[in-house]
């Protein structure tokens, strides 16, 4: 006799609980498989009770997926690891992917800055390795200069030992005549001194005639009756000398 | 292959004073705890600190452990405790706050359309009617729904924490099922 549909009447909750969670025995099973076959009741509820579960489950995983809880007992332990085998060029890479673009070009800049100055700084380490040979040329050439000076000196000096003496004097009065001139405060007696003084020393040859009295005359110290008195103090001049 | 160490010699060993069984027994079965919490409760942050409250309490009253029954049906005993305890205490600290729930609750279920706002996703807004509904229940049917969803435990397991007769336990989830369809069917998901 066939159960009539009255889900009422089917007042097996238990078995369809139970079937639908997979927890009736094998017999049971098959007897309630057999039995729901042929009671809409039974089907209909599965079916909605299936749904509901279906719904839960939804709930349920993304409840579990949303909560932290897993990744601090499994992978919590490894994220610090992770993070601690994370590469510095990792760590730089993702600085520049977060940086905003002004410090970018700051710090391109300051590398670039940084391989120019290293450039620089290598370069004049060559450049002076170069020079340092140079050096001890340079202290060769050094000597030899000095001795081609030493040597023009001395050229020079024989030279100048070697010009006639009254051009040197007559240069040396004239010299003095010009400053005395452009000095007009100056006293005579410094010009005397001076004319006197440049004369004597300057002169190896004893005084002509003509230039005694052209001395005398620009000293102004003799007229034209004392030419015997100005021979007279010319060889006597000579003489004392 | 080396064999699998049950929880119950991992137990013996907690007992002969091994300072690392207990741990290895919270590494097995803090993550199947913390569901469980999180179906009673709904929170993480409470979920975790009944999960650790559980774990606080098994190994106190590791002691008391006779082996008559599994240890993961001890640990969800206590865990469901635990969770039944923070109810309560949120039940007697906020009266006015869980009735306000309700009443927000009941209003989703009859007018959902007219509340939730349109740009939620059809899927996101089915999975928080489930949400809501689950949270309706009362905590006896509620408590079986989730350890049976959540973790997955036989019907033999819920009786074992719950201390409750087999056909109990099955005519419970039977009737909780029937009140979240009912629940659901009003909300449209």
């Amino acid at each position: 006799m066939s159960e009539a549909f009255d889900p009422i009447a089917c007042d097996r909750d238990e078995d369809r609980i139970a079937f639908l969670y997979g927890e009736l025995g094998d017999r049971e099973a098959r007897s309630f498989d057999q039995h729901r076959r042929n009671c809409p009741a039974c089907e209909s509820e599965l079916l909605d009770l299936g749904w509901t579960r279906q719904s839960i489950a939804a709930w349920r995983d993304q409840s579990l997926c949303l909560t932290s809880f897993a990744s601090t007992s499994d992978a919590a332990v490894a994220e610090p690891r992770q993070a601690h085998r994370r590469s510095a060029l990792a760590a730089i890479r993702s600085f520049f992917e977060l940086s905003p673009l002004w410090l970018k070009g700051a710090a391109g800049f300051a590398v670039l800055l940084l391989c120019v100055l290293t450039g620089l700084a290598i370069s004049g380490l060559l450049h002076g390795s170069h020079v340092t040979p140079s050096a001890v040329t340079q202290a060769y050439s050094q000597r030899e200069f000095e001795e081609a000076v030493n040597k023009k000196v001395d050229a020079r000096l024989a030279e100048l030992a070697s010009q006639p003496k009254e051009k040197s004097a007559v240069g040396l009065s004239e010299k003095n005549r010009s400053t005395d001139e452009t000095r007009p405060a100056r006293n005579s007696s410094n010009r005397e001194m001076t004319a006197a003084n440049a004369t004597p020393k300057k002169q190896s040859k004893p005084l002509t005639r003509a230039e005694r009295y052209q001395l005398a005359a620009d000293l102004r110290l003799v007229t034209d009756e004392d030419d015997d008195t100005l021979q007279l103090l010319g060889d006597r001049l000579n003489r004392d000398k | 292959m080396e064999p699998v160490t049950t929880d119950e010699h991992i137990v013996e060993r907690a007992l002969t004073g091994d300072a690392d069984a207990f741990g290895e027994i919270v590494k097995r079965w803090e993550r199947r705890i913390f569901a469980l919490a999180y179906g009673m409760l709904g929170r993480e942050e409470e979920a975790r600190d009944a999960t650790q409250e559980t774990f606080l309490a098994a190994f106190k009253n590791l002691r008391a452990f006779r082996g008559e029954a599994k240890v993961s049906s001890w640990l969800h005993r206590i865990a469901v405790n635990q969770c039944i305890t923070r109810q309560r205490r949120a039940k007697v600290r906020s009266e006015a706050a869980l009735d306000d729930e309700e009443e927000k609750n009941a209003a989703a279920f009859k007018a959902p359309s007219e509340l939730l706002p349109a740009r939620v996703a059809e899927g996101q807004e089915r999975i928080e009617a489930v949400r809501r509904a689950v949270y309706a229940l009362p905590v006896d049917l509620r408590q079986v729904v989730v350890m049976k969803e959540f973790e997955d435990l036989t019907f033999r397991e819920i009786a074992d924490v719950l201390d409750l007769p087999l056909s109990t336990v099955k005519s419970r989830l039977y009737t909780a099922l029937k009140q979240l369809q009912m629940r659901l069917q009003k909300y449209g998901a």
